[in-house]
């Protein structure tokens, strides 16, 4: 094995990953359902990443973009206000863009522990106003329902689960040849030296706050993208979208996955909602369930799926010395 | 506003924020000291409630069910530190958060299971369950007596932190870590006793307020988002500062509910957006951190 030149096993690997995941709608229509549910996360917990992972800014407000962004889909699409895809994904980006340019120009002012208060009480706000003043727009704890699945346009309709499936698909490697494209530019490279050493950073000469600032908006942007499908995919939204609960599963997830590793978030995304599916059909109580395994994470396996995976390699690699 | 009514509200405020100043002052203690945003601190007022009511309903004594309630978040603050804080001390920071925000969960959870999702009510003890009126307003004693005990738990903590043997070394603690330790002093004891005595509060909180807030699956969320306002506009400094600043929410959160009803959850958040525009650091905060 070790003969074979190491691009060709990363082009085997994706090669693999490609057919499993174009032969998915084969499965059962659960599964299909499931496997959709978990590439919709993957963005979701990879935008958090770009923020908490790569730019070290632990934030537990990711929700609001994400609840923003489903909300905005499902007031369009139920009262009829705009029927066309594409205007409704960008309207709802650019709400997103607006909520992250004005709270995060506030939550910058503060560092470390502090952002992640600041960015948690913001999440709150967000979720308050869609509960209280707004109640007659977002219909308070009952939520939208009935949200119609969109048309692409040029007869594509995506009403069937295994098209839907394939549409979600096609945006997720979109997102992530984005993701992979942004860590590897300069700016990815500024902002790992920002989570490394921003003192550092100041020193050469770079404009910190933006560099932070631009990456807070792009993660926004990413988990407004999320929640947009997210929104289709499920056809109902309600507050708990917006709930800082699901902030946290964010950054568990990508805990669980592998902070600040690219491939962690769907690792951590697919292990989240596979126990999920699991545990919740024994049991209600899931968010205890929940917090019991998240515990463990971190106590006991605090490198994630990704830290564990590079220890194998790495004593797979010693014993063959 | 009529007089008697700004009276009644302004009461109303100080009362809510006394309440506040039980949950923030071991919050923001365990911040200082320690660097951990513990987000299980509001788990452990409604469980204290919790406690506190079961014990109610068993042996029908006020006074031993809010030493039930205490006792049961000093519990839960001990176990908390000794098994699991312990273990993520001096990591990156946001170790700590994951673990108090799962914890927060399996509490939640456990609460659910144990004392199930109706709300509940406690009735204020039947000495302190009478109305008085002050300057034409009628106002429930038990709130009178809420703020009360607000006032002598912080005279309490200022005299334990200001002239205390053990109030000076957790004041060591908190400027110089490092010092303490080399000074002979048992850090790690100190950190135990710190988490205990804000988990103390915190539940002794959670009945004390029962009367006025309730009790409900989900309050630990309402009140540790209220404490972490409080962190953000007081900054962590002063007790001096943590009581201030839970008056002034406090007293922002009741007015917000009479003036503006349909915004009331807010008004706590304009506040905070004003002090992060002006003073990042929090209003009584020693440096941007």
């Amino acid at each position: 094995m070790s003969r074979v030149p190491q691009q060709w096993k990363h082009i085997l690997s994706a090669a693999v990953s490609a057919a499993c995941l174009l032969l998915v709608p084969v499965l059962p229509q659960y599964a299909v359902t499931l496997a959709t549910s978990i590439i919709i996360y993957s963005i979701y917990v990879s935008s958090a990443n770009l923020l908490t992972g790569y730019t070290g800014l632990v934030s537990l407000g990711q929700a609001m973009f994400w609840g923003s962004a489903a909300y905005v889909v499902a007031i369009l699409t139920t009262r009829g206000l705009v029927t066309n895809l594409y205007l409704i994904a960008l309207i709802s980006l650019v709400t997103v863009v607006v909520i992250s340019a004005f709270f995060g120009v506030l939550a910058l002012r503060v560092k470390r522990l502090y952002f992640m208060i600041v960015t948690f009480a913001f999440g709150h706000v967000i979720w308050c106003i869609a509960m209280y003043p707004m109640q007659s727009i977002t219909r308070g704890y009952d939520g939208i329902k009935d949200i119609a699945r969109p048309d692409l346009g040029l007869s594509l309709s995506l009403a069937t689960g295994t098209s839907f499936y394939y549409f979600v698909l096609v945006v997720a490697a979109i997102c992530f040849s984005i993701f992979y494209l942004v860590i590897r530019s300069p700016f990815g490279h500024a902002i790992v030296g920002i989570r490394d050493n921003e003192h550092r950073m100041i020193a050469l000469g770079y404009n910190t706050f933006l560099y932070k600032y631009i990456s807070y908006i792009l993660a926004a942007v990413f988990s407004g993208i999320a929640g947009l499908l997210f929104a289709y995919f499920n056809s109902y939204v309600n507050p708990s979208e917006l709930h800082w609960l699901w902030s946290g599963d964010a950054l568990m997830m990508m805990f669980i996955g592998g902070i600040g590793t690219f491939w962690g978030p769907v690792w951590g995304a697919l292990a989240y909602t596979g126990l999920r599916y699991w545990i919740s059909s024994y049991t209600m109580y899931w968010f205890g369930i929940e917090g019991i395994i998240f515990i463990l994470v971190v106590l006991f396996f605090r490198g994630g799926i990704a830290g564990f995976v590079m220890d194998v390699q790495k004593r797979l690699k010693w014993q063959r010395r | 506003m009529e007089l008697p009514v700004i009276i009644s509200q302004v009461l109303n405020g100080i009362a809510f924020g006394m309440l506040l100043f039980l949950l923030a002052a071991g919050l923001s203690l365990m911040f200082g000291l320690m660097g951990i945003v513990n987000l299980a601190h509001g788990s452990y007022f409604m469980v204290g409630g919790y406690v506190g009511l079961t014990t109610l309903e068993a042996t029908d004594s006020f006074l031993l069910s809010i030493a039930a309630g205490a006792a049961a978040g000093a519990l839960l603050g001990f176990l908390t530190e000794r098994f699991f804080m312990r273990r993520v001390y001096g990591l990156h920071g946001h170790e700590s958060i994951l673990l108090t925000f799962a914890l927060s969960l399996v509490l939640s959870d456990f609460s659910l299971f144990l004392w199930t999702g109706t709300p509940q009510w406690v009735q204020p003890p039947s000495l302190l369950d009478f109305s008085f009126s002050l300057l034409g307003a009628t106002y429930p004693a038990y709130r009178v007596v809420i703020i009360l005990v607000g006032i002598a738990v912080f005279v309490g903590l200022y005299w334990f932190q200001e002239r205390t043997l053990w109030g000076a070394i957790v004041r060591a603690g908190v400027d110089d870590k490092e010092m303490a330790t080399g000074l002979g002093i048992n850090i790690p004891l100190v950190f135990t006793m710190v988490f205990c005595l804000g988990a103390f509060l915190a539940g002794f909180g959670g009945f004390v307020g029962s009367p006025i807030l309730g009790l409900h699956i989900g309050l630990d969320v309402e009140v540790i988002m209220l404490a972490l306002a409080v962190v953000i506009v007081g900054g962590i400094g002063s007790l001096t500062g943590c009581l201030t600043t839970c008056l002034l929410l406090g007293m922002s959160d009741t007015l917000g509910k009479v003036l503006w009803p349909n915004y009331a959850s807010l008004t706590i958040y304009l506040v905070v957006v004003i002090v992060l525009l002006v003073k990042p650091a929090g209003l009584f905060g020693k440096e941007a951190k």
